[in-house]
């Protein structure tokens, strides 16, 4: 079975291997086109300045690229995975070894059909494409590797926080937000005018309001859902969604909204805090890692607080006893 | 309505499940006409198979519990008597024990019937 682990260390190590084979192939296809010695080598102004025996070329350019993409790799590999989790970092080997191949391919092609290397000329724009190929070749290594999750510690909530007597990861919470008066309020009003405007006017203006009216029916009440994957809440008809992960919390507790507060009913956001208010009173309150809030009011919020804390502390005692990461 | 499964509970998990919902009615965190968590989301959520939560609604349903429409999901019976569900739990955790110490159907019959006369 081909695991998460086998596929990133393909890309890591395969990937730039094969680019670093295609290189030699093409330099060896080209060699029997170059003077004798060849141009390695040019000044600012795109004349040659460095020069290297024919012969040599397709080890000097292999064997450099071959050492900064072994360098590379093992840089990768050795490094601890928390820190080389991301796509982007899997695809570094590969990435550096289509550009120094690339770069090195445009510099020997100077020379193809010259008698004397001294002729080649190095155009700065002739880098463009070499590094082209070396970004798109890079970017399919990031598309091809795996996404590894980056182990982040886990820290207990505070002692003082709300807890639930849940003992096993599986518990989930379900409720819903309390109705909104204010919505219903708002609700009965685009009804009523509507209606009106389907009378006096015609059907497409009491159309578009109804349609603009979708939002507050969205809003009348949430439900909420508290599980190990974290807080989702959703609006009577699906939307707006809100999913707030439970690696992304640090604890949960109680707190009291006023709408006015947070500028009104239903989903808000304000400075760092997202809130979702159908009335005044009770809220649950989770604090995220860089100190944003998240707010939806709810009754008796201290049961879902509670099992969004225990499901922490039962997540920094599992991350506790499993091994380090590689 | 807080729904727990534990690895430590014999009973098969839609039974968990419908024990979960039974006793959030009794505890009062629903009451009548409320709406159950609609069957995908809560399979989601507890990482089961949607055919256990839908097993167990249907479970609910045969008890009277609960009432499902089309379009409208399922929600608590609007007459059901919570009185009587403490005592449907109690029977359900009789059931259970009696299982874990190897009685029979009969055996238990017979000590319920010893205890009624």
């Amino acid at each position: 079975m081909v695991t998460t682990e086998t596929r990133r260390g393909a890309i890591v190590i395969v990937l730039p291997v094969l680019v670093v084979i295609v290189t030699g192939a093409i330099v060896w296809f080209m060699l029997a086109s170059l003077p004798d010695p060849v141009a390695i080598h040019f000044s600012p102004d795109g004349s040659p300045d460095q020069f290297l025996s024919r012969g040599l070329a397709l080890p000097w350019i292999v064997g450099c690229q071959g050492l900064v993409t072994a360098l590379l790799i093992a840089a990768v590999r050795g490094t601890p995975t928390a820190m080389v989790g991301t796509r982007l970092q899997a695809a570094v080997p590969t990435f550096s070894a289509a550009l120094v191949g690339s770069v090195s391919l445009a510099i020997l092609s100077t020379n193809i059909g010259q008698d004397d290397a001294v002729s080649a000329i190095l155009p700065p724009s002739s880098l463009v494409l070499p590094v082209t190929i070396a970004l798109a070749l890079g970017a399919v290594a990031v598309a091809l590797a795996p996404r590894i999750a980056v182990p982040v510690p886990v820290a207990r909530p505070p002692a003082g926080a709300p807890r639930s007597n849940v003992v096993e990861s599986v518990a989930v919470w379900q409720g819903v937000t309390p109705s909104s008066l204010a919505m219903q309020v708002a609700l009965l009003v685009v009804v009523t005018t509507a209606v009106l405007l389907w009378f006096l006017i015609g059907g497409i203006p009491a159309l578009l309001l109804l349609l603009a009216g979708l939002p507050v029916l969205a809003s009348l009440r949430y439900s909420v859902t508290v599980g190990p994957g974290g807080l989702v809440v959703r609006g009577s008809l699906g939307w707006p969604r809100v999913h707030v992960p439970l690696t992304e919390i640090t604890h949960a507790g109680v707190g009291h909204v006023a709408p006015m507060s947070l500028y009104g009913w239903g989903w808000r956001a304000r400075r760092r805090t997202i809130s979702i208010v159908t009335r005044f009173g009770a809220a649950l309150v989770l604090t995220g890692r860089d100190e944003a809030k998240f707010v939806v009011t709810l009754d008796r919020p201290e049961v879902p607080a509670g099992l969004v804390n225990t499901l922490i502390d039962l997540r920094a005692d599992a991350s506790r006893d499993e091994p380090a990461g590689e | 309505m807080l729904i727990q499964l534990s690895e430590g509970d014999d009973r098969a998990l839609y039974l968990q499940i419908a024990s979960a919902v039974r006793r959030a009615l009794m505890q009062g965190d629903i009451t009548p006409g409320d709406r159950l968590p609609a069957g995908r989301d809560l399979a989601q959520a507890l990482g089961v198979n949607l055919d256990t939560v839908q097993r167990a609604y249907r479970q609910l349903a045969e008890e009277g519990l609960v009432v499902s429409r089309v379009g409208r999901g399922t929600s608590i019976a609007p007459d059901v008597h919570v009185d009587r569900l403490t005592l449907t739990e109690y029977v359900d955790l009789l059931v259970t024990e009696a299982r874990r110490l190897g009685l029979t159907g009969d055996e238990l019959l017979r000590t319920v019937r010893a205890k009624l006369t």
